[in-house]
């Protein structure tokens, strides 16, 4: 029964597995093509099933017999008609006295009206880009395929994300589309360094997963480590990137996520630009980013898009909401069986009054109103969407009135389990709240048996499990928990932009380029100069008197390593 | 996961539902104690309980359905409980046995000590009160006049469902008018433990009302009712006010004071917050109130050769308010002659509290304290004997008054001269 537990214990998934059953898996396609089309297009038909959507296209190209092969489920059709077929035509007519096959090659080679032509020797190359939405032209005498991109599939288009929704900020949200989201990351990041390197995960998917970073500032320790875990994953199929976090977690066991998703292209980039490494996984809207904090989790884009003072306030809301949605319903129940000295008396009597007539104790109590709503929750979120928004009104009457109506519940319990509800929504990222909405059950149990020792035991439980969770190597807890002060100005509140001077310290290593100009919110024009100088320079007067001295200065704290 | 580890955390778990909430008490399972009495009958300590009846408090469920008319009285929505023992925490527990729900008195707002209790010592209620773990230090300590029961018992509340609240509003609100204040167990037993060893504690005393008439239908049973249209007699109601207060000496009652003598005795304590004076207008026998806002008492002790002598020094700032006369106050004259006079009357306040309390020798100005801070050689010396020592200390009270403003307007409104 625990066996799976020793597995996850050592890590066993993320071990690499011994060559020999890697190799068996590879040998199968890792053969050379024949040469003989009559041979290759025979072994084609043979490994594909004759699959209703593989197209063989035999054509005579320079009095050399040419296949164009391609599955037309993946490829845009236009383009194989409208470019690929006609330019064969025309290479036909001129190569017409060409004998060789290779000089047939070349000239295909050179004159093949089209963008990204590649060369492949082996089959699984030929067989993975067929299925990658490449056409391929088989050559007569020669061993090699051609590779053209012509892939076109339906995709939805580039939407707002519906989870992750901000009130300032880039509406567009990642899609299903691999090369899509690539280019939403590409068109934010217009660097030479920023990286994309591929990994195909899934022995039968042959899922595309993409690694984007920046070259130089994302730890080296961290590329390696995730390069090494993406290759020993060993799975059949990848149809989320949420697979793909799962299997390469460092503690498996615990809650909390300890790597970050997001559908935002924005936020990815950002996370980019602050050292951290992006999985994109094709077929999902979610990218992963890594290594990531707790605290990181809590921040949602619009911290940075707001004007500072604001985020400072709403950031510290968004803190309370969490402990609230992690505590209220436990210290409720704590407090109403075991420390009724600690309310107001005119509180207490009201308390008293409104559990009169409710027949179970405040734990039971309190089980059944969450429940209820957890079932509410989750109904809201599968029921068609029309049908939703009824069950939310029926919930909110059921949830509400009906239940103090009935005395099932008081309704202060009403109040209690409704704000803890509307609190651990606040969590931007939806998935740390999730985790802490299913770790109040076990607070309430800890607070109705032990009272706020319970809940002071379970909450310094749950402070040590987050202390010795890593992500990636990097500590959860990490800008509070290894104090860092220089970093303390992105995590429970936020600087103003030109008081960042500097990436965060450990996913942007220790290479902690400026990342903003020291004094650059002293260099804003009208700032420098004093107000009378800067009238006379705007109504063109005086222009020969010497300027005075810049008032401008450097900041004078510490702007980092 | 290894067999011990495995065993280790099971047995963990164990534990926790092994222990069955020992303690849990929900909250519908407990009888808040408002306020409670305490009395001696013979050897007999006699506790009086007075507890919230929370499913009569608002909110609790409208059960009753059509019972919503709101009596013309208004009633406490309490239960009392008297029991008698030997001990007050053996009355305590005998409560017990008459109660559905565990009394609980963390909630408790107010604590009467009869008479006889006060005059046989507050040592045991003391002792009783800081001892339990669930009563607190901020509870109102009160004094009666005869037995505190009757005063639990009879009252019919006032503004408040319940005595105790009622208590916890006047200890709240009572200083604005300079007559009282309500100590709490805490500054009592500062008192007690001080250099006097003396202090005082407030008298709750009945304060017959007329409860106003209710107009119109008279909401009664359909037989009683007057004829429809009258107005029913106004009725007395036994609501609660502070009067005067008792002195103590070590925990004794040995004195009271009227309600005067407790701000005489409250202005050199530095008790009172405001005060309203009414003095004689100059001329006619009409009369003004000046407020006073701001109070600094100081009491000192100087010794000249080994001839002791007390000092009360006073100082205040006050309003002109109101004035029945014609006289104008706004020069600085006339501002000069009213300090004065309010100077004088506090005096006044001030002596004859003093008085009374040489009188009964209880050291309640705590000048017994002052000694100690400033002399403790002489104090060593003096203390065993401090209560005939302060009983014939000669006491300067110096007073001094100052008028700030004169409310919005300067001179008194007058009729237009025809």
């Amino acid at each position: 029964m625990f066996r799976f537990l020793r597995c996850f214990r050592n890590l066993t998934h993320l071990r690499r597995q011994d060559d020999r059953t890697r190799a068996r898996k590879a040998e199968k396609y890792e053969r050379p093509l024949s040469g003989n089309l009559q041979v290759d297009l025979g072994y084609l038909r043979d490994v594909l099933g004759n699959s209703e959507d593989l197209v063989i296209r035999r054509l005579e190209v320079g009095g050399h017999r040419v296949a164009v092969v391609y599955l037309e489920t993946m490829v845009d059709r236009p383009t194989v008609q409208r470019d690929i077929l006609p330019s064969l035509r025309q290479l036909d007519r001129r190569v017409k006295g060409c004998t060789r096959p290779g000089e047939l090659l070349e000239s295909v080679k050179r004159d093949l009206a089209v963008g990204n032509l590649r060369e492949e020797f082996l089959w699984s190359g030929l067989l993975y880009g067929l299925l990658d939405g490449r056409v391929a032209l088989l050559l007569e005498g020669c061993n090699c395929a051609l590779l053209v991109e012509a892939d076109e599939w339906e995709k939805r288009a580039v939407m707002e994300p519906e989870i992750e929704t901000v009130i300032r900020g880039p509406r567009e949200g990642f899609t299903e589309d691999l090369p899509t989201n690539m280019s939403l990351i590409r068109r934010r990041l217009r660097s030479p360094k920023l990286r994309f390197e591929t990994f195909y995960v899934g022995r039968v998917t042959h899922t595309r997963v993409v690694m984007a970073y920046l070259e130089g500032l994302a730890l080296e320790t961290v590329l390696e480590e995730l390069r090494r875990r993406l290759g020993c994953i060993d799975i059949d199929g990848v149809l989320e990137s949420g697979y793909i976090e799962e299997l390469i977690e460092d503690f498996p066991l615990s809650p909390f996520p300890q790597v970050g998703r997001t559908e935002r292209p924005d936020k990815v980039v950002a996370d980019i630009l602050e050292g951290r490494v992006a999985i994109l996984t094709d077929g999902s809207p979610f990218v992963l980013t890594l290594p990531i904090n707790l605290f990181s989790q809590i921040h949602a884009p619009d911290d940075v898009y707001e004007r500072w003072v604001i985020s400072h306030g709403i950031r510290l809301f968004r803190f309370l909401g969490l402990i609230i949605s992690l505590l209220l319903p436990s210290l409720y129940v704590a407090i109403t069986t075991f420390h009724h000295e600690m309310i107001p008396t005119t509180l207490a009597v009201a308390l008293a009054a409104q559990r009169e007539r409710v027949p179970y104790p405040a734990f039971v109590e309190s089980l059944i109103m969450q429940v209820i709503f957890e079932i509410l929750v989750e109904a809201g979120l599968r029921l068609p969407r029309p049908i939703g928004q009824a069950v939310t009104v029926v919930g909110a009457l059921v949830i509400g009135e009906a239940a103090v109506r009935a005395n099932l519940a008081s309704a202060a319990m009403v109040i209690v389990i409704s704000l803890t509800a509307i609190a651990s929504f606040t969590n931007p990222t939806f998935g740390l709240g999730t985790v802490l909405r299913m770790l109040r059950l076990p607070m309430i149990f800890l607070a109705a048996s032990l009272g706020l020792f319970g809940i002071f035991t379970g909450v310094l439980l749950l402070l040590i499990h987050l202390a010795s969770l890593r992500s990636f190597g990097l500590p959860y807890l990490a800008p509070v928990s290894p104090f860092l002060w220089e970093d303390q100005k992105d995590v429970i509140f936020r600087a103003p932009w030109w008081a960042m001077y500097t990436r965060p310290k450990l996913e942007g290593g220790l290479r902690n380029f400026f990342r903003v100009k020291p004094g650059i919110n002293k260099a804003v024009p009208g700032r420098v100069k004093e107000p009378e100088e800067e009238l006379e320079t705007l109504t063109g007067r005086d222009r020969g008197r010497p300027k005075k001295a810049s008032r401008s200065r450097g900041p004078s704290g510490r702007s980092g390593g | 996961m290894g067999q011990g580890t495995r065993l280790v955390f099971v047995m963990a778990l164990l534990t926790l539902l092994a222990t069955g909430c020992w303690d849990r008490r929900e909250i519908n399972e407990l009888a808040f104690v408002s306020s409670m009495a305490f009395d001696l009958e013979g050897e007999k300590r006699i506790l009086t309980a007075e507890i919230i009846r929370s499913a009569a408090v608002a909110g609790g469920g409208d059960a009753g359905g059509g019972g919503a008319t709101s009596p013309a009285r208004p009633q406490r929505s309490v239960v009392i409980s008297s029991e008698e023992g030997d001990t007050l925490f053996g009355a305590g527990r005998w409560l017990a046995t008459k109660l559905p729900r565990r009394a609980y008195v963390a909630h408790t707002a107010a604590v009467l000590v009869g008479e006889e209790m006060a005059r046989r010592g507050l040592a045991e209620v003391l002792d009783f009160l800081d001892r339990h773990q669930e009563f607190r230090r901020s509870t109102c300590i009160l004094l009666t006049r005869g037995p505190a029961a009757n005063i639990l018992v009879e009252a019919q509340g006032g503004l408040e469902d319940s005595l105790g609240r009622e208590i916890a509003g006047l200890a709240k609100w009572v200083r604005v008018s300079g007559y009282g204040f309500i100590p709490n167990i805490h500054d009592l037993l500062q008192d007690l433990s001080g250099g006097g060893a003396s202090t005082l504690i407030p008298v709750l005393e009945f304060s017959p009302q007329p409860q106003p008439p209710v107009s119109g239908r008279v909401p009664s049973g359909p037989g009683a009712s007057p004829p429809t249209g009258l107005p029913a007699e106004p009725e007395i109601v036994r609501t609660v006010a502070l009067d005067g207060a008792g002195l103590f000496h070590h925990d004794r009652l040995v004195g009271w004071l009227d309600r005067r003598q407790v701000r005489g005795w409250a202005w050199a304590r530095n008790r009172v917050v405001r005060a309203v004076l009414e003095l004689e207008c100059p001329g006619d026998g009409s009369k003004l109130s000046v407020e006073i806002t701001e109070v600094e008492g100081d009491i000192k002790i100087e010794a000249k050769n080994s001839l002791l002598e007390g000092v009360i020094k006073v100082k205040v700032e006050g309003n002109l308010l109101e004035q029945q006369c014609t006289h104008d106050f706004t020069t600085p004259e006339a501002l000069q002659a009213l300090e004065d006079r309010a100077a004088t009357f506090i005096a006044a306040e001030i002596r004859s509290a003093l008085e009374q309390a040489q009188e009964a020798g209880a050291d309640v100005f705590g000048f017994g304290g002052a000694l100690y801070r400033k002399e403790p050689r002489l104090w060593k010396e003096l203390h065993n004997r401090w209560r005939e020592e302060f009983s014939e200390l000669p006491v300067t009270v110096q007073v001094e008054a100052k008028m700030r403003r004169t409310g919005l307007t300067s001179r008194p409104w007058q009729p237009p001269a025809r």
